[in-house]
Formats: structure tokens, sequence, C-alpha cells
């Protein structure tokens, strides 16, 4: 499974070769014919889409972190389909995952009487429950076999008391049963040799886990079921109606953050004695924002690339308005509004958010390295190369009497460091204004701060100062979108990309860079490329083990 | 009683967040009869201080260096091994270190990018502890049971036990929950015991039909990996099963609380750990456990020991730092208080003339020998226990380097009496570690 995702930044004998060819195909065609596909292993659900499964379907929340152990992250997503592992502890949670919701169904069975609807006698209901159920939870009709074999769990004691404890029997089950935990996707005899098009069910399921990290919802199963999703259009189609719901914005999320590594906020450390401010209620807080900040571009913005560097507000309350160092209003407002920024806040886009700052800086100082390796890899989709072997790697050490950016500049002098830092740190120290908590400082040891760098090796290459300065290069950079592009594809496909990619991700820069950038429409038009439209290609054989 | 009876009632019957449970108290727990070896591995991150961690003196006359002094209390149940080097291949310094460490083989080609080296995937062969549980784990309700304190991401820096090839294990975190997973069917009423064992057992048996169903229908990779689901779906049957029929085997102490979140919480989850390791190896609910102090490239602030700077970015600082060197001993001495604390309460439990510890071999391990430099060569191992009488302790083992750490894994695996003769890599094994048994 060894591919080839990144571009390498040719420092130390990379030799940079991007994965990809120049574009080949007109951007309105964006399936690529006679492209090549890659299977990916059979995955399983991860948390996230686990807990929307069972919110959706029965309106329960389950408190997955406390169930299911965590899912292994490669590429930076938490469903890359060759890494994530399955073992006893996910059969347990699973298991106990079940109880939680049939404990609540037993309180409040409202959800199981909604998907029994009007039914005559206890086997008609039954009957209908498995079938109903069924069909939502595995995203397909059940085979005739799973539902004979569900009615005989159900049982035929159709008192009150035993038709709670069959349903309970059943809703147990399903929970657990492979094909709900498994996105499996079955070759069915009537997938469409004339389109060329996977069958109605699996893009049903497609749509459902890319938009709304969750399950299909009853309109798009009628849909497949009533021939209604069997071309390119039908699934655009869908896949609009789908943005245009709630249940979008927990989709979309999911990635964003995932892509800019705030899903590392909750555990990032703070030195509490040399920021004081830092606390659980400030992290909540700047949490919420970014997720309120990012909703608002998507959705109720322009939905531009481009405005996620550079816009000139945010969310805040008083308590980050006083963070920020904006006017506070209502001194106990904790209610997040939309905020404008006055001229002069040293402040625009995500890129200025404290969760992101603070995620990207050490305990206790900011961190050049790390910021200026996250713009690379994160934005550039570019990775370093490795130190040399056996070179003893120190990092300069905190020094109060000198700023960040000079005991850098020491350890940049190092020959065998400097190669590979040149392209880090430099990129790093343009954020020099924020400090490890994010917020902004004018002086460092009692020196102005120089928030100035340089970004080479990109097509937006040239000396930059400050983040904003930084934000409004970004949103020009043909590199930073094409990599965006690819950080969607490895988040929608599951996997790496590899040349066999190219023709794909071309056609999806190309149509993206030709709606502005729209982050909105890129999420419709992957529903239009060959790795979503076809049939799952026959599994690559694995080695052995 | 009638409250409790109520809660349990129904669909709630299942061992999760049962804080009525620390209504039990605190009694000593019984041991089970004598005679069952069981292994346990230890580890900590980021490579020691060699100069600080080595012993003086002769084989069976040795002094501890000032990293081991707080284990001179159990000095003669040692053997410390130096001087071996720890192989491993694929990704970086850590990750292959925390990835070979145990199973003597490298890591497969995937898409885990860390700073400098190319992307690696998980490691490709099982690792010691688990060779040693598919043989003395059977019996038990759970084959291993892996704890782990702060481990934080699910990647390949951060699992250093494999059930086989591609097959990491997550280490379980959260002490509460083990407790309920470990223990928590004992302490449900009979009658809801066997209502719940019934319930589950009908689940279990359609999930498992249908995961062979499903299996016939895929390719030969994807059935491999649903043909593993289906085995730990049978694991967790047995579980159950050998679960409830040992009830009351043990007596229990008080279920831990909600577990304490953030860096200076450390010590604390780490010790709540411990105890739920003794006390699941006491109550014959494993033989095969190890306890993972946070991950390769750990980042724990040592604050409880004045030391504010991440253990990872001290790791890295030159040998010419006194005051970094300083700091690296006290954190790595802070471990072997660790080891030392994990084999006073193996002590604590009397089974057969001894204790518990009799029976136990224990390996205390690291992914790197040296932070700085990222080497793997003359890693830090120490092992004590005699696996009932099997080794023989109180013994200082030093070799003089190009001894690879897989004849250390493989004599690990005779002294708990496997027939084996090579682990892990071929070219990395010579055979067993000349003089350990």
């Amino acid at each position: 499974m060894g591919v080839a995702v990144f571009a390498s930044l040719g420092c130390a004998g990379g030799d940079g070769a991007p994965v990809t060819e120049a574009p080949t195909v007109a951007p309105e065609d964006l399936s690529c014919p006679g492209s090549t596909l890659r299977a990916v292993p059979l995955r399983r659900l991860t948390r996230f889409e686990y807990q929307n499964a069972v919110k959706d379907v029965f309106g329960v929340d389950v408190d997955v972190k406390a169930l299911l152990p965590r899912d292994e992250v490669s590429l930076g997503f938490d469903n890359q389909a060759a890494t994530l592992s399955l073992t006893d502890l996910h059969v347990e949670g699973a298991m106990q995952a079940a109880s939680v919701v049939t404990a609540a169904l037993a309180v409040d069975p409202a959800p199981l009487r909604q998907i029994t609807g009007d039914c005559a006698s206890g086997a008609e209901c039954a009957r209908t429950l498995v079938d109903t159920l069924g069909r939502q939870m595995m995203r397909r009709p059940l085979l005739e076999a799973q539902s004979e074999r569900l009615l005989v769990l159900f049982g035929d004691d159709f008192s009150t008391e035993g038709f709670a404890s069959g349903a309970e029997l059943v809703v147990a089950s399903l929970l657990q049963a492979p094909e709900f935990l498994y996105r499996y996707e079955r070759k069915e005899a009537a997938d469409a040799l004339e389109t060329g098009l996977a069958s109605p069910w699996v893009l049903a399921s497609r749509l459902g886990f890319l938009l709304w990290g969750s399950l299909p919802d009853a309109a798009l199963l009628d849909a497949a079921g009533e021939g209604r999703l069997g071309t390119a259009a039908d699934v655009e189609r869908e896949a609009r109606r789908l943005l245009s719901d709630p249940r979008s914005r927990r989709g979309a999320l999911h990635f964003y953050e995932q892509w800019l590594r705030l899903s590392d906020f909750d555990e990032v450390e703070k030195d509490g004695v040399l920021f004081r401010i830092w606390s659980p209620v400030l992290r909540a807080d700047l949490k919420e924002e970014t997720r309120l900040f990012i909703e608002d571009v998507l959705f109720e913005g322009d939905a531009r690339l481009s405005t996620l560097f550079t816009a000139r507000y945010t969310f805040a309350n008083a308590r980050l308005s006083d963070y920020y160092g904006l006017p506070i209003g209502d001194p106990d407002a904790t209610e997040l509004v939309k905020t404008p920024f006055a001229s002069g806040v040293p402040r625009a886009g995500v890129l200025t958010h404290g969760a992101l700052l603070a995620t990207q800086a050490k305990a206790n100082q900011t961190d050049p390295i790390h910021r200026g390796k996250f713009v690379r890899e994160q934005l550039f989709c570019q990775i370093p190369e490795p130190p040399p072997p056996d070179l003893v790697v120190s990092p300069p050490r905190l020094d109060p009497r000198k700023t960040t950016r000079e005991r850098f500049s020491q350890h940049r002098a190092d020959p065998g460091c400097a190669g590979c830092h040149e392209l880090l740190d430099p990129v790093g120290l343009i954020f020099e204004h924020y400090d490890a908590v994010g917020q902004y400082r004018e002086t460092e040891a009692d020196v102005p701060v120089d928030a100035t760098g340089y970004l080479a090796d990109t097509d937006v290459t040239g000396t930059v100062d400050g983040v904003l300065d930084l934000g409004r290069r970004l949103s020009t950079s043909a590199d930073v979108r094409r990599c965006v592009v690819s950080q969607w594809f490895r988040y929608a496909f599951s996997r790496g990309e590899t040349s066999d990619d190219a023709c794909t991700i071309d056609v999806l820069d190309q149509a993206f860079s030709a709606n502005g950038g729209d982050l909105r429409e890129l999420m419709v038009a992957l529903t239009q490329t060959a790795p979503f439209l076809s049939p799952a290609p026959a599994p690559e054989p694995e080695e052995a083990p | 009683m009638t409250s409790r009876r109520k809660l349990l009632h129904g669909a709630l019957a299942a061992a999760i967040g049962l804080p009525w449970l620390e209504a039990f108290g605190s009694r000593p727990a019984r041991a089970q009869p004598p005679g069952s070896a069981r292994f346990i591995v230890m580890f900590s991150p980021n490579g020691t201080v060699r100069e600080q961690w080595l012993p003086s003196g002769t084989e069976t006359d040795f002094t501890l260096s000032p990293i081991l002094s707080p284990l001179e209390a159990h000095q003669g149940d040692l053997v410390i091994v130096s001087g071996v080097d720890q192989q491993g291949a694929g990704g970086d310094g850590h990750q292959n270190g925390i990835g070979g460490m145990l199973t003597g083989g490298g890591l497969l080609h995937g898409n885990f990018a860390g700073v400098g080296a190319p992307p690696a995937g998980w490691a490709e062969g099982p690792s010691v502890d688990q060779r040693i549980a598919e043989a003395i784990g059977r019996g038990t309700p759970f084959r291993s049971l892996e704890l782990g304190v702060q481990v934080g991401a699910a990647d390949n820096w951060g699992r250093m036990c494999y059930r086989g090839k591609n097959q990491p294990l997550a280490p379980r975190e959260d002490p509460a929950r083990v407790f309920d997973d470990v223990f928590g069917t004992q302490l449900l009423p009979p009658e809801e015991r066997d209502r719940m064992r019934a319930r589950r057992q009908s689940i279990l048996d359609y999930v498992k039909d249908d995961l062979g169903r499903l299996s016939s229908e895929v390719g030969a990779a994807d059935r491999q990996r649903l043909d593993a689901h289906l085995t730990y779906v049978r694991e967790v049957e047995t579980r159950i099963a050998q679960q409830l029929a040992n009830v009351n085997a043990c007596t229990l102490p008080a279920r831990p609380g909600p577990t304490p979140e953030g860096n200076d919480a450390f010590p604390e989850v780490g010790a709540l750990q411990t105890d739920l390791l003794v006390l699941a190896l006491a109550c014959g609910q494993t033989n095969v456990a190890s306890l993972q102090w946070s991950r390769s490239v750990s980042q724990v602030r040592f604050t409880w020991l004045g030391i504010d700077e991440s253990h990872h970015g001290l790791s890295h600082l030159p040998d010419d730092d006194a005051e970094a060197q300083d700091a690296l001993t006290r954190i790595n001495q802070w471990y072997a208080a660790r080891l030392a604390d994990l084999i006073q309460k193996l002590k604590s439990y009397p089974e057969g003339e001894g204790t518990l510890f009799d029976q136990c071999l224990v390996l205390w391990c690291n992914e790197l020998g040296k932070g700085n430099t990222h080497s793997r060569d003359q890693a830090p191992y120490v092992l004590a226990g005699s696996a009932g009488g099997a080794l023989e302790t109180g013994r200082f083992l030093e070799f003089d380097g190009d001894v690879p750490h897989n004849n250390l894994l493989v004599s690990l695996l005779q002294t708990m009496g496997l027939p084996d003769t090579t682990f892990g890599r071929p070219e990395w094994c010579t055979g067993p570690l000349a003089g350990l048994i």
C-alpha cells in the first residue's frame, strides 16, 4: 500500500517531483473516462460516523469517546481505510454502545414507533421494524436471509413485554452487524452496466458518508429504490439536497477540523503560570469560534477558500473579545456572535484564530518549526525531508533574554539543519506576533516582534510580513488550491491519491479554480468524479499475514 | 438494593458506567492458585541517559546506577541487560523503535508521515507478548490486557503490541472503563448476569453468522479482516462466559472515579492502571499484560519533578547540556520508581508458597537508547521476576554491543516455557541471549 502521496520538499536529496501531471481533461468532464481506480480495504465506520448514524436513526447521543477506542489517524484523517484497525475493544465497545441505545429506547421508544408506523399485528410490526430499520442501517434492503434471521431473533412473543424484548435484540444486533459497522459495497446484479455507475444503494451510502458523515436518510434510500439515483445528474441533485440540510455542516466541519489540525486542539497543553488567561472555558470558546466561523463561510457566506484565509470578522463573546483585544460590548455575553474587525485589528481568517495558533505552538513558547511544517504539509501538501540519521537534533532552548527569531537563527546556522529548516522556520516565523496561546504581542524579550519571513519553493514565493500578508498570498496560490483538492480527495475516498488519480485531481482542481475556489461546489464536484460514481474495483490482494 | 436492581433492569444490563459499584468498598483481592507464569511489559519513552543508567560491578556483585536506584529494594529480583542493540526499520527512529521493540521486526509501508522519514505503517509481525499470550493466555478471560497511560493519538508512534502483521492493539486508557470491562460482570446480581449472558449470546450468534455470510462474499484481503473480526467476537464471547463462570473468584477494590485529565494527572492515572493491571493478573483475568506509559515522542511535562519542558524536547538537547541531562536522569529515575511500584504491588498478593511476583517475568523497555540521536543501540532493558523460577535473578549482564535485541526476545519466550528459537526478522536474530537463561 505504499502510496506516493506527497510532493516532497527538495531540501535533502528529494526528487521533488510532483505526483500528478499536467491537466489533460476539460473541466466540465469530471468523470475521467478510462482512468484506473484503486480499491480500498473494507473499512469500518469511524467513531464520528458511528455516533452520527446512531443519532440520525435513533435520536440517541452515544458517547463514543468513552466507548470506542480512538480511530487511527493517517494523512491527517481518521477515515483512512488501510489504517483503521479493529480489535476486541471495538467488539466490546459496539456491544456496550448497543446497550446504551437500547436502554435509551426502553425509556423512550418513540423512535422505534416512528419506524414501525401503523402496523396491524405484532408479527407485522416486527417484520416492519426489521425491514425498515434494517434498510436504514445497512443502507440497502436486507437480504431475505438476513430478515429471516432477525425475525427468529425477535421471537414470537408479541405481548408488550415480548415485543420490547424482541425489538431490543434486533436493535442491538443491527448495531453490531458487520454491514452496519463496515462500509461494505455489495456488488449488485443491477450494477448499472449501461451507465457504468455503482448501484444506487452504494451511491446513496457514499453521499451520506461524504456529506453528512452518516447514513443516507430515508429520502435518499427511497430515491435509490425508486430508480431516481441512476445518473450522475441524480447524484448531483441529491448532493445539493444533502448540502442544504444542517447535517452537512457537521460533515464538512469534520473535514476542516482535521485538515486544519484543530482536532488536536482539545489535548493541547499550556503552561498555566506563563499564560494565566488560559482556561478550559477559553479553550471551549476558541474551539466554538472556529467552528462557527467555518460554518459561516461555508454555509452563510461565499464559501470561498480565500475567505477562510482573509475574512475580517470572527465570532466572539465577552471572553474572546477580551482575549483578542476587541471592544467588549456586554461583559456578561457568553454567546458567540459574528463580530467584524475594525481596521487595525491584527487578525484575518482562520490562520489567526486562537485555536489554530495555540495548537501549532508549545506549552511555553511558540513553535516556528511546527508552524512552518503546518503550512508546508497541510496547505501546500509538501513533506519536509528527514534530518540525516544520527544528527543530534536539538531545537533551541527557551531563553527569556532572546527572541524566538534569534534562538532559531542560531539553530539554522548549523549546516546540518539549515537545508530543511530554511524552508520551515522562515515560514513559521511569520506567525511570531502570536504567542503560544495565540494572543497578539508587539514585543518579545523587550524587542519589537519581527514577523517577516520567506516562502520558498511555492508558486507564491517571496518575502512575507505577518500572517495577514501570508493569508492574502495563500488566497492566490494555485498550489494551495490544488492541495485543498488533494486533502478533500483523501478524506472523501479514505485513501491517499496516487498517480492513477492524476486526472481526477486535475479536473477537480480545474473545476475548483473555475468557480473561484468555491468550497461548497468542490464538495458537489467530488460526487461527480470517477472514484465516487464508479463501482468499487476488485480489491487488490494483500500480502498474507 | 431495590434501586440498584431497578437501574440494572432490562436493557441496561451492561457493565457500563456503574458508579454505584463504589459502594462495594475496598477489600484485598484473593489470588488464584499457584503455578501459572505471567508476563508483563512496561514501556517508558524517549531513550535514557546511559551513563546514569549503567550499573557498575560484576554479574552478581553490582551497584545500581542513579537511574535504577529506586529499584534497590528489589535488586535481587532484577536482571539488568546492557549493550543490546534494538533493531527496527521503516519510518523514523521513534516509530520503528516502538514498532520493533517488541516485534523484532520492521514497519510496513504506510501513511504515517512524521518529521524526518518516508511514511510508514504498522509493524510487520506479532509482538513478543502476543506470542506468549498465544501460548499461555487461552484459559483466561483476557488473552492479554493492554493498558496505557495518556497514550494519545492512535498511530504507529503509540503502538507497541501487535496481534500480528498489520494488527496493532490499542491500549485501554481509562481506568474506570478497565475496571468495568474486567470486573464489571462480577458485580451484577445473579439474575442480571444470567439474562445478560443469554441475550449477549443470542446477539453474538447473530453477529458471527452474519460475519461468516459476509466473509463468503468478499475477496481474500477483506476476508482476512472479517475473519480477524470473527476471531475477536469469539474471544469476547469466551470472555463473557469465563467472567460469568468465575464470579466471586476475587474480591475487588472500589471502582476508580472519572479519569483525571491533563498533563499533571499522568502519575495518578498511571498508578490506577498499575493497580488494575496487578489486580487483573492476581484475579486470573489474564496472564499477559502491558503498561505503556505515554508514547514514543512523549511530550509529558514532569511538572511534579519541577521539570517544565517536555520530555521529548529535553531528550533532543545535546549531551553537554548538564541541566537537560539532569532532568532526563530524574525522569528515567521516576519511571524506575514506577517499575518498583509495580513490583511491590505484585509482591503484595500471596500466591502459593510465595507471591504473585514470583510467577511473573517483567520487561521494562524503551523505544530508543538515546534521545538526541534517535539511536536504538544499547537500549536499556531491565527484567524483573523469575517466571516461577525459570530465570536466575539478581544479575547484571553486560554485552559488548552488536547483539540484536531479537535475541533477548527469544530468551523471554524460552523463559516463559516456549520452544521458540527465533523471533522477528530472522536476519536480526542469532538465537537466545547468551548467558541469560
